[in-house]
């Protein structure tokens, strides 16, 4: 076996995968029905997202900032804070990115920006991340024989939260977007380290995923994607 | 368990778990005396790093009742933690007093860890635990020593601790450790010892029975890294001599046997694997030829 005198990653983690897991059955029954509301949150954003209004932008924007603030609240602080002492950190940077979106959604210049003012197609990065991380991300648990109480919503989880938010800011400008950018992003590498202090390298998915959508929205070219698909 | 312990345990207000009735209090179970006072304390403790870092989670809660009462039953002792464990503290003193007293031997154990303010964190731990006062304090990874330990003395002489100490992990700072062990009149240290990692047989233990210090084994199992590694393979037949029918028992007395070691202190959250572990304080010990051949075993696993 390896030497020993030096820390791992895992020396770091001060609780073990079963508890971690266990946030979100518990988060997730603090909430019930309140799933029911995020849906209906979820599948506005979509259609904003297919049918952009006038209002659109800042009506997302509104909504995102109340879906961080609550991520931040009933997971991180709640429940996540239970067992990792930097959990209230991370509590503050996620109030911090629904500050922002606050901002976005009552600024007269910044509202049409984190939306796309023409409807998305399906095939854009960002709206292949955003119904990723409503649908087949928290299916992942399942896979890894987590039970279905502890899935992992948009809205609830931080990783579904983020995802779905980033999905959405690549559909508008990344000239504007980008300072929304870095929370999400940030908190993807944050948990992606989690997971492999876990031992668990599935989890750094997230983050690969995250990434791939960037870099492919920023190499697309929209002229010809939208004309494809329109 | 004979019957009064069964009622006993009944009188809990617990279901007797089928795999309780295993579990009995030997009376000869392996008990080391505390060099500066001659307090005998079992051999086997436990400790809480993650595996007591469970929150509000009452499935978990409940789980953990019952690996506390599979310790009480087998006449363990020593329960460590720290502050810096993240709700360990919280979810001991949730526990504890569900034992209506039903505790004995109980040998609380916490640490400072900050650099802040000793006093009132210590008071925090002890709010936390729920109990009148500790039975060891020590100065955790020797975070800002100099201060906490003259806090820890002065507490000591004021009747407040029964015992001070200071801790390790992982084989760092052993040098500082010597040092304090040296100039100061402490009762207990802590650092890793395991059948792979020896480094403090070369000048630590044999320093703490020279200055009379008891000694605390920690990360028993490499965090559980060396008992996962280890039940790959199957336990050598001779294993059977020193009655370890299983791997816990065997990486246990490995350090329990050691002249200088006071106690072992493995973190469990299974009741079954409190079982294995508890089970190690009872029968032959490895003598120490037996001790030596332990370890060239595991190195060439
Ligand atoms: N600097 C310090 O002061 C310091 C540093 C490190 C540790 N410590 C203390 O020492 C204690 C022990 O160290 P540790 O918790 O790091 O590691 P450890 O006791 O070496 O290993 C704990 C792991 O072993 C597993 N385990 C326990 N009994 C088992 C059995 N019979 N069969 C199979 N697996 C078993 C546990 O998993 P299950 O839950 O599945 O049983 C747990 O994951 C700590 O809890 C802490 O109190 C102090």
């Amino acid at each position: 076996m390896q030497d020993w005198a030096s820390y791992a990653l895992s020396d770091f983690l001060m609780f073990s995968p079963a508890s971690y897991y266990r946030r979100y059955e518990l988060a997730n029954a603090d909430l019930w029905p309140g799933q029911l509301l995020l849906a209906a949150a979820a599948i506005t954003l979509l259609w904003a997202l297919r049918r952009p209004g006038p209002r659109s932008g800042q009506w997302a924007a509104l909504l995102l900032a109340a879906v961080w603030a609550m991520v931040a609240g009933l997971f991180l602080h709640r429940h996540y804070a239970q067992i990792n002492l930097a959990a209230d950190g991370f509590a503050l940077v996620f109030l911090l990115q629904a500050l922002l979106l606050l901002a976005c959604g009552l600024s007269p210049t910044w509202r049409q920006r984190v939306l796309a003012a023409r409807p998305v197609s399906t095939r854009h990065p960002g709206m292949l991340l955003f119904v990723y991380a409503l649908l087949v991300h928290p299916l992942f648990g399942l896979l890894a024989d987590r039970p279905w109480q502890g899935v992992e919503l948009f809205g609830i989880a931080p990783d579904a939260t983020a995802l779905a938010t980033l999905g959405i800011l690549l559909t508008g400008s990344l000239a504007a977007n980008w300072p929304l950018l870095i929370v999400p992003l940030t908190w993807c590498a944050i948990s992606a380290l989690t997971y492999l202090a876990m031992g668990h390298v599935h989890g750094i998915a997230p983050l690969v995923l995250a990434i791939a959508a960037l870099v492919a929205t920023l190499f697309r070219n929209p002229t010809r994607a939208d004309n494809a698909t329109r | 368990m004979n019957r009064r312990q069964f009622i006993s345990l009944a009188g809990l207000g617990l279901t007797p778990l089928p795999q309780l009735l295993r579990a009995a209090v030997s009376e000869d179970r392996l008990m080391r005396p505390i060099p500066s006072t001659g307090e005998r304390i079992p051999a086997i403790g436990m400790g809480t790093w993650v595996t007591f870092n469970i929150g509000n989670d009452p499935v978990a809660r409940a789980q953990l009742r019952d690996v506390l009462r599979a310790f009480f039953a087998h006449g363990g002792g020593m329960i460590d933690s720290s502050p810096m464990y993240g709700s360990a503290e919280a979810v001991l003193g949730q526990l504890l007093p569900q034992f209506g007293g039903e505790t004995p031997g109980l040998f609380t154990a916490t640490k400072v860890w900050t650099s802040g303010d000793g006093p009132s964190d210590i008071e925090n731990s002890r709010r936390l635990w729920r109990v009148d006062g500790f039975d060891l304090l020590q100065v955790h990874n020797l975070l800002a020593w100099e201060r906490h330990i003259e806090t820890l003395f002065e507490m000591k002489e004021r009747g407040e601790l029964r015992y001070v100490g200071i801790t390790t992990s992982h084989g760092r700072r052993h040098r500082d450790m010597l040092r304090v062990m040296r100039d100061w009149p402490l009762d207990f240290v802590q650092a890793t010892y395991n059948v792979l990692d020896r480094e403090v047989e070369r000048e630590m233990l044999p320093l703490a029975a020279e200055r009379g210090i008891a000694f605390i084994a920690n990360r028993p199992y490499r965090r559980g890294s060396l008992i996962n590694f280890v039940q790959r393979h199957p336990l050598p037949a001779w294993a059977a001599d020193i009655d370890c029918p299983h791997w816990p028992a065997f990486l246990l007395k490995f350090i329990v046997s050691h002249p200088a070691v006071t106690c072992a202190i493995p973190a469990t959250s299974q009741v079954e694997h409190m079982h294995e572990n508890m089970s190690a304080m009872v029968g032959r010990m490895p003598d120490a030829d037996t001790r030596e051949r332990m370890a060239a075993h595991v190195a060439a696993l």
